[in-house]
């Protein structure tokens, strides 16, 4: 490769850099508009939506998803899919409940961890040693993983109710556990993805790959670590989910798999890699919340939420790409 | 347009073409060998196998993954995603039941062919017009969808009441009628991909849009008739579901959407566009059935199958990645 191209492909990276701070601020003002709507809208048929507690519920409600969309997104800024979510985050559940029990939590939050860690490692290696498209690799290996978890709990599920109960629970009867969980992840999450080396060889392997690779980053351990991070990740969405609810069984993470990517789009995370930040993740997370949270309160039956999920979400990206293409 | 670059696009679809070629004979050759090997081992276990009975079967095991994953692969081949395939056959299905209990048969097929266009059009016309990846538009029509599903039949099963059988039944009591809708499909789509102008464009627009676009192709037209067709063929796989079954669930559908990504990858299809063949699709179809059944006959324990599955489509993707990267 030409000095030439090596330049222009270096150029391109902060062009992307430049128009990229732009679009978030619109991708994110759109979301919040929406919530601001959807706020007014339930407050004016029901005032228990303003209450601290709602307020409270609605984070709370999303810590789970939230936790394993910080996952999911972060492979996805480095251009790669994971559609392994919903399996590991089963099988770590499974693990988690049936450990606790017997040899109490530490032994069973440990297991869960380790066993999304191995996942994760797995995924990465195999992602990075074959030469074909994440989203087909990952989709076979989720059934591998769930087939894994088949072979071990052979369909029953296990339950640890009255132990490790934290995440059901509230700091002075206010705070729930599981929105200090979600605030930790997100946090560091955001350290991570501004301040560390490590944030920046993410962003850049995910906007050029080449260019990543040209410069000296080492793009296929880079790569393996995100899966990895994300397993312990789904592994730790998956440890409070199993505290909320006490048990686990198989599938229960599988809803949350295309869930998770759908969210870290509404947050600005770009398909392809390269783009996105923690506090618009939060906010594509936190408008699932609010629009669940707002349905209840209405009295609307359920079955209408994918049908309002999906609509903002085509509102959103036809907005956002409207403004994108006015610049 | 003048008559040189038109050349020019025309030298650029038939070297796609001439390189796809060789490419898919070896993902072909693979599969065949691999079908031959496998039905090889089977037959010995279990020399029922090889009866005609059982191949028919197979055949019909697959038929309605296969009808959805041709429509599947024609949005892959023009490098789109399409993940409504689950959703839509939901909402067709209950559709179907519904509008056959109420107002009979033939209008009911009639009316949901009809809608399945117009799903179709919605389809193609929001990935054409919003700027977006099309994974994730159609993420959001699947939620839209699912939703409508929901709604319409309250969550309940809708019975046929034991109208319309006729997939139920077989063609001189040897071929069951499932099978012949899906073979019939199969030679259609065959003769569209390869011997129609729309099947050489779907190629030129999937191996490079830009190339298509700039050789005045109406690249945004042609990939709405894509997704309509699509569409068209998510709710003929629907209605025999539904015939077959002698009900429809709100989520009858959703388990063919991996289903069909992974039969369309196996058999070579690949996610980007541009490439796969009819008859790399067919084998990719029948490896899944043979699999499902081989694992039945063999009496190996069903917890095995998601393992399995998920490691063949590993291997399949690997070994045609090796090859495309050794040429």
């Amino acid at each position: 490769m030409s000095n030439k191209e090596q330049y222009a492909s270096v150029a391109n990276t902060s062009m992307t850099r430049t128009s990229k701070l732009s679009r978030f601020f619109n991708q994110k003002t759109v979301l919040v508009l929406i919530m601001i709507v959807v706020a007014i809208f339930v407050t004016i048929i029901n005032q228990n939506f303003l209450s601290l507690k709602n307020l409270f519920n609605i984070v709370s409600a999303v810590s789970v998803i939230g936790i394993a969309t910080i996952g999911a997104s972060m492979v996805l800024i480095t251009g790669e899919f994971d559609l392994t979510l919903g399996a590991v985050f089963s099988v770590t559940a499974w693990l988690m409940a049936l450990l606790t029990p017997t040899y109490g939590a530490t032994v069973g939050i440990s297991a869960a961890l380790v066993a999304g860690l191995v996942f994760g490692i797995v995924t990465g290696l195999v992602v990075t040693n074959v030469k074909a498209n994440s989203f087909i690799i990952t989709l076979a290996l989720g059934s591998v993983y769930t087939g894994i978890g088949l072979l071990l709990n052979r369909g029953a599920y296990s339950s640890m109710s009255g132990f490790f109960t934290i995440f059901k629970e509230k700091i002075f009867g206010i705070i729930p556990y599981s929105i200090i969980a979600l605030l930790v992840v997100l946090i560091a999450a955001a350290l991570v993805f501004k301040y560390t080396k490590f944030g920046r060889a993410i962003f850049l392997t995910g906007s050029n790959q080449h260019a990543a690779y040209l410069s000296g980053i080492k793009v296929k351990f880079y790569k393996v670590t995100v899966f990895a991070i994300a397993g312990v990740l789904y592994g730790l969405s998956s440890i409070v989910l199993v505290s909320q609810i006490s048990v686990a069984m198989n599938y229960i993470g599988a809803s949350y798999t295309l869930a998770a990517i759908a969210a870290a789009v509404l947050g600005g995370v770009v398909l392809g890699g390269g783009k996105g930040d923690v506090l618009g993740i939060f906010l594509g997370v936190l408008l699932f919340g609010l629009v669940s949270n707002a349905m209840i309160l209405m009295n609307i039956k359920p079955y209408w939420r994918g049908i309002v999920i999906g609509v903002i979400i085509l509102i959103a990206l036809s907005v956002s790409g409207y403004l994108e293409s006015k610049e | 347009m003048d008559n040189k670059s038109q050349n020019n696009v025309a030298v650029d679809i038939n070297k796609g073409r001439s390189r796809a070629a060789a490419l898919f004979r070896k993902q072909e050759v693979f599969l065949a060998i691999f079908i031959v090997v496998l039905g090889a081992v089977v037959a010995i276990v279990n020399p029922l196998f090889l009866s005609i009975q059982n191949f028919f079967n197979i055949v019909l095991a697959v038929s309605i993954t296969g009808i959805s994953t041709i429509g599947l692969s024609l949005v892959l081949i023009s490098g789109e995603f399409d993940l409504t395939l689950g959703a839509l056959m939901s909402v067709q299905a209950i559709l179907f039941a519904t509008f056959a209990t109420k107002i009979g048969t033939g209008i009911a097929i009639v009316l949901v062919l009809l809608l399945g266009i117009v799903f179709g059009l919605i389809n193609g016309l929001l990935v054409t017009r919003i700027k977006a990846h099309s994974f994730i538009i159609t993420l959001a029509l699947l939620s839209v969808y699912s939703g409508i599903a929901l709604v319409i039949s309250n969550g309940e099963w809708v019975s046929m009441k034991g109208i319309f059988p006729v997939f139920k039944g077989k063609l001189f009591e040897v071929i069951p009628n499932p099978a012949i809708v899906f073979v019939i499909v199969v030679i259609v789509f065959a003769i569209v991909l390869r011997y129609t102008k729309f099947g050489r464009i779907l190629y030129a627009i999937g191996g490079n849009v830009q190339s298509a676009y700039l050789s005045g192709l109406k690249v945004k037209n042609y990939k709405i008739l894509t997704f309509t067709l699509a569409a068209i063929l998510y709710t003929i796989a629907a209605i025999v579901l539904v015939s077959m079954i002698g009900t429809a669930l709100p989520t009858s559908g959703d388990v063919y959407m991996l289903e069909a990504f992974a039969a369309a990858v196996v058999g070579g299809v690949l996610l980007g566009g541009g490439k796969g063949s009819m008859l790399g699709i067919f084998l990719g179809i029948i490896v899944f059935g043979l699999i499902n059944n081989a694992l039945v006959i063999m009496n190996v324990d069903p917890f095995w199958r998601d393992v399995v599955v998920g490691s063949i489509i590993l291997a399949a993707v690997a070994i045609s990645g090796y090859g495309a990267s050794r040429k």
